[in-house]
């Protein structure tokens, strides 16, 4: 039987599945490059690409499946549970904070254009600024200021990171915003049976 | 042909971004420890109930590298986890059995010289005759090496 490639059109939870598949993998795949990460850009693809609920669930169940890998496999006892919860509340509201204003900022302009990936990554730098500063200040608050430090030395501290998170965004924004577009927009290549053609009366 | 002229503007926009961002992230980085030979340097480690000392030459002149140079002659127990690019350093989780405990806020770290440190032990050069101490204690300062 012939085999043809096909465009497949992706149902949201499933979009959704994807973007989470890719976060979760991505997460864990770049851990060992601090602050290079796509799970930034992968919120705001659920904002932009989907909105609703999935602009909690994308960010929260990315976040949630890595870290059990994290704090099990990587960081082991080394953080007490209220470092880890609270940070994490940080980091959670943090993504879904990206998602939700990622998804208002360009929701109504989707379209296969070089402005709408151009925008997307535009937007990408200040919010992984406010991000950062959000998170930055969930570290200060749960971990560093246990150890002494002032919100003013982990601002201070935080900016080469942030520089790197800003490489990281500019780096992905257009990656994976062209590939979640073009499959959000024309669908998923898939193989399978080639259509018979219609036959002529 | 409109479009595909803003695809090329965005594209060279976008490497060049990528390219002042880099040299950004390479500039706040601290830059790698030269290889040297330092000698006569002296290490102590200072964990709960016990000490351990070593002492001597070497070409693995960083604190990390010094301290792993101990672990592997004296055959004591040291872990670590890994931080690659950009900053390609480490952070030390236990000594001797001995590890970092994030309830009890009790961590390793290192000075030098009696100084506490301020960048990661496989960024931190040392020379010959420094001194260089492991302390399991609450964050502090320079007293934490006294």
């Amino acid at each position: 039987m012939p085999l043809s490639m096909r465009l497949r059109n992706v149902p949201k939870p499933a979009f959704a599945g994807l973007l989470i598949a890719a976060g979760v993998i991505g997460r864990i795949l770049f851990a060992g490059a601090a602050n290079v990460e796509p799970v930034l850009i992968l919120s705001m693809l659920a904002g932009v690409l989907l909105g609703g609920l999935y602009v909690i669930v994308v960010p929260v169940a990315i976040l949630g499946i890595s870290d059990v890998f994290f704090y099990t496999v990587v960081y082991g006892s080394t953080y007490s549970p209220v470092s880890i919860l609270g940070l994490g509340l940080f980091m959670y509201t943090g993504y879904v904070f990206v998602a939700a204003v990622g998804g208002f900022a360009i929701r109504r302009r989707v379209l296969w254009r070089t402005k709408t990936i151009a925008i997307f990554t535009a937007i990408s730098v200040p919010l992984t600024v406010a991000y950062d500063a959000w998170t930055a200040f969930g570290d200060w608050l749960f971990i560093t200021s246990r150890v002494g430090w002032t919100l003013p030395q982990v601002y201070a501290a935080q900016v080469p990171f942030t520089a790197i998170h800003v490489f990281s965004s500019l780096l992905f924004a257009p990656i994976l915003g062209v590939t979640f577009l073009a499959i959000h927009l024309y669908g998923l290549p898939v193989v399978g049976p080639a259509e018979a053609p219609a036959e002529s009366q | 042909m409109r479009e595909r002229h803003q695809a090329i503007v965005f594209t060279a926009v976008w490497i060049g971004s990528l390219l002042m961002a880099l040299a950004v992230v390479s500039a706040v980085v601290p830059p790698p420890v030269n290889r040297e030979r330092a000698v006569s340097v002296a290490l102590q480690i200072r964990g709960p109930g016990w000490t351990i000392a070593y002492a001597g030459s070497t070409l693995n002149n960083t604190a990390f590298g010094f301290i792993r140079e101990a672990n592997l002659t004296e055959g004591f127990e040291l872990r670590w986890a890994e931080y690659g690019w950009p900053y390609n350093d480490v952070f030390v989780t236990s000594i001797n059995g001995t590890a970092n405990d994030g309830a009890g806020n009790l961590w390793w770290q290192y000075c030098v010289n009696g100084a506490y440190a301020s960048v990661g032990a496989a960024s931190q050069a040392i020379r010959s005759g420094d001194r260089i101490t492991w302390a399991y204690a609450a964050p502090g300062g320079d007293e934490l090496c006294r």
